[in-house]
C-alpha cells in the first residue's frame, strides 16, 4: 500500500549498494529525501509528489525557443536549467517563441543541457502540469496515453518536463484536458485508469462546465 | 524584540496561568496548510496565536543575477518581510536591520538541511510574508519556509522545526505571546533539525541563569518537535491515498 513520507522519515534499514534516487543514508538507516510517495511492498523508493524537471539524456521534451546564438538556440524546457540546442547552418530555422520537441542528449554536472532532433509544433494546444506527474500519464507501457488518444482521436505529445501538446478538435482537446487534469490530481491514488475510462465513455454533454471551470 | 520595562499588568495569575489563558509549558494554537498560492512552486500558510505568516519557495531555477551562481550547489535565498499592517504601529515597509538579520539566520539555518547540491547552478527562492505578527514570527516563518519547500519537492534531511521560550516574573515559559515578550525577561527562538536534535537557529535576549537557560532550551525542543508532528501531519493529510474505484462502489 502506498504512503505518504516527508523528508527526513525513515524507510528502512541501509543496505549495501548505490543509493536510490530521492533517498539519503544516515548511520545504518536510510530516510527520505523528499515530499512523496513510498511502497514499503515494492522495495526502498520515493516519487516525490511535487518537483522540477531534472533533464536526463534521452528525454523527449516540449521546449519552447528563448534566443538565438551563434551555433543554435535556447530552450525553455519548464526545467532547472536551460536548454541549448545547437543547429547546424543548413539546420532547421527558429524564432524565439516558437514551441519544438527536441531530446536531450546530455546534461553535465554543473547542469548545462544539450538538446537534438528538433522538430516544429504548429498549431494545436500547450498546456503544463507537474513533471512528476508524467509517468503517470504515460501509464504502464503508455497505456493510458493510448486510453486517451483513442478515446478522443486528436493528436497528443507528452513531454517528459510536463508540457503537453494537443491538436485535433477544440471540443476534443478540451476532453483530453480535462482528462489530464484528472489523472495529475489524482496521481497518487489507486483505480485512475477505471476513473479515465469512464470520463472518456462519456458524452461530451458536461464539457460546457469544463470551459467554465478553467 | 523590544525590551521594555516592567509592566503594570502581571503576566502571570495568581494560579499560575498566563494572560492568555495558557500554562507556563504550553504552546498556542497552530494551524498549518500547504500548497496554498498557485504560480509558486510550493507554499504554506502558518497561522500560530496571533501570527500569520504565508511561505513561498521558487525554484530550483535559473540564478539572477548570473555572477552567483555557484558550480557545486544551488544558491538559496530567505526573505523575511513583515507587512506595514502586521503590526499596531504602521510598520515602514521594506527590508531592516531587523529583518536583514532574521532573513539571513533562516536562510543559513536552512542551508544546513537543503540539500543544495543535488541542484548546482540554480537558484532556489524562499519568501515569508509577516502578515500578522504576535512574537515569535521568525519561528513561525521557518515553520511555514520548511513546509513550503517540502511541498516544491525539494530535498532535504529534515523537516525545520522552531519554537521559542522564555522568562516571564522569574519563571521560564514557552512560546512568548506579543506582551511576555515586551515585558518579559528573556525571550529564546530555537529551529532544530528534529530527527538528530540538532539546534539549527539559536538566538537570546534578556538575562537567564544557567539552570533556567537549560530548562529554556529543553521546554523550547519539545515545543519544536510538537510543531514537527503538526508538521508532517500537514503534509500527510493533504493527500490521502485511497482506491477511486472501491470509494465509487461505495457511494453507489
Amino acid at each position: 500500500m502506498r504512503m505518504i513520507v516527508v523528508p527526513g522519515e525513515k524507510l528502512g534499514e541501509a543496505k549495501p549498494g548505490k543509493l536510490p534516487q530521492w533517498v539519503f543514508r544516515d548511520g545504518d538507516s536510510l530516510y527520505s529525501a523528499v515530499y512523496g510517495l513510498f511502497d514499503p511492498e515494492k522495495g526502498i523508493r520515493v516519487t516525490p509528489i511535487h518537483g522540477k524537471y531534472i533533464p536526463r539524456p534521452g528525454d523527449i521534451v516540449i521546449g519552447i525557443v528563448l534566443s538565438m546564438r551563434h551555433s543554435g538556440y535556447l530552450v525553455d524546457i519548464n526545467s532547472a536549467y536551460i536548454g541549448f540546442l545547437h543547429v547546424p547552418r543548413e539546420g532547421i530555422r527558429l524564432e524565439p517563441g516558437d514551441v519544438i520537441t527536441a531530446k536531450v542528449s546530455s546534461r553535465d554536472e554543473v547542469g548545462n543541457t544539450h538538446l537534438e532532433s528538433p522538430r516544429r509544433l504548429i498549431k494545436g494546444k500547450l498546456i503544463e502540469i507537474s513533471s512528476t506527474k508524467v509517468p503517470r500519464i504515460f501509464g504502464k507501457a503508455g497505456s493510458m496515453l493510448d486510453l486517451i488518444r483513442k478515446g478522443t482521436g486528436i493528436q497528443i505529445i507528452v513531454g517528459r518536463n510536463g508540457r503537453i501538446w494537443l491538436r485535433g478538435d477544440r471540443e476534443k482537446i478540451l476532453k483530453a484536458e480535462k482528462v489530464i487534469r484528472f489523472i495529475e490530481d489524482n496521481a497518487h491514488l489507486y483505480g485512475v485508469t477505471d476513473k479515465v475510462k469512464e470520463m472518456l465513455e462519456t458524452d461530451d454533454k458536461d464539457n460546457e462546465q469544463v470551459n467554465e471551470g478553467r | 524584540m523590544n525590551m521594555g520595562g516592567k509592566s503594570d499588568i502581571p503576566l502571570l495569575d495568581k494560579n499560575g496561568k498566563r494572560i492568555d489563558g495558557r500554562d507556563l509549558e504550553e504552546l498556542r494554537p497552530v494551524k498549518m496548510e500547504v500548497g496554498v498560492l498557485k504560480k509558486a512552486d510550493g507554499s504554506a500558510y502558518v497561522e500560530w496565536g496571533g501570527n500569520k505568516v504565508i511561505a513561498a519557495v521558487y525554484g530550483p531555477r535559473e540564478v539572477l543575477p548570473k555572477h552567483l551562481s555557484n558550480p557545486y550547489k544551488a544558491v538559496l535565498t530567505y526573505r523575511y518581510n513583515m507587512a506595514p499592517f502586521s503590526v499596531d504601529d504602521r510598520k515602514r515597509p521594506g527590508p531592516d536591520r531587523r529583518s536583514i538579520e532574521i532573513s539571513k539566520i533562516s536562510r543559513e539555518a536552512l542551508e544546513s538541511i537543503v540539500m543544495l547540491e543535488y541542484f548546482p547552478n540554480t537558484m532556489i527562492d524562499v519568501f515569508v510574508e509577516v502578515l500578522q505578527a504576535d512574537a515569535g514570527t521568525r519561528c513561525a516563518a521557518l515553520t511555514a519556509a520548511a513546509l513550503a519547500l517540502a511541498d516544491a519537492g525539494i530535498p532535504m534531511r529534515d523537516l525545520v522545526a522552531a519554537c521559542a521560550a522564555g522568562k516571564i516574573e522569574g519563571k521560564v515559559a514557552l512560546d512568548l505571546k506579543k506582551e511576555e515578550d515586551n515585558y518579559g525577561e528573556a525571550d529564546m527562538p530555537i529551529a532544530i533539525s528534529p530527527r538528530t536534535n540538532s539546534i539549527l537557529l539559536f538566538q537570546m535576549d534578556g538575562l537567564m541563569t544557567r539552570e533556567e537557560f537549560m530548562k529554556a532550551l529543553h521546554l523550547a525542543m519539545e515545543g519544536a518537535k510538537k510543531i514537527n508532528e503538526l508538521q508532517k501531519k500537514t503534509l500527510k493529510e493533504k493527500y490521502k491515498v485511497i482506491n477511486l474505484s472501491e470509494e465509487g462502489e461505495k457511494n453507489e
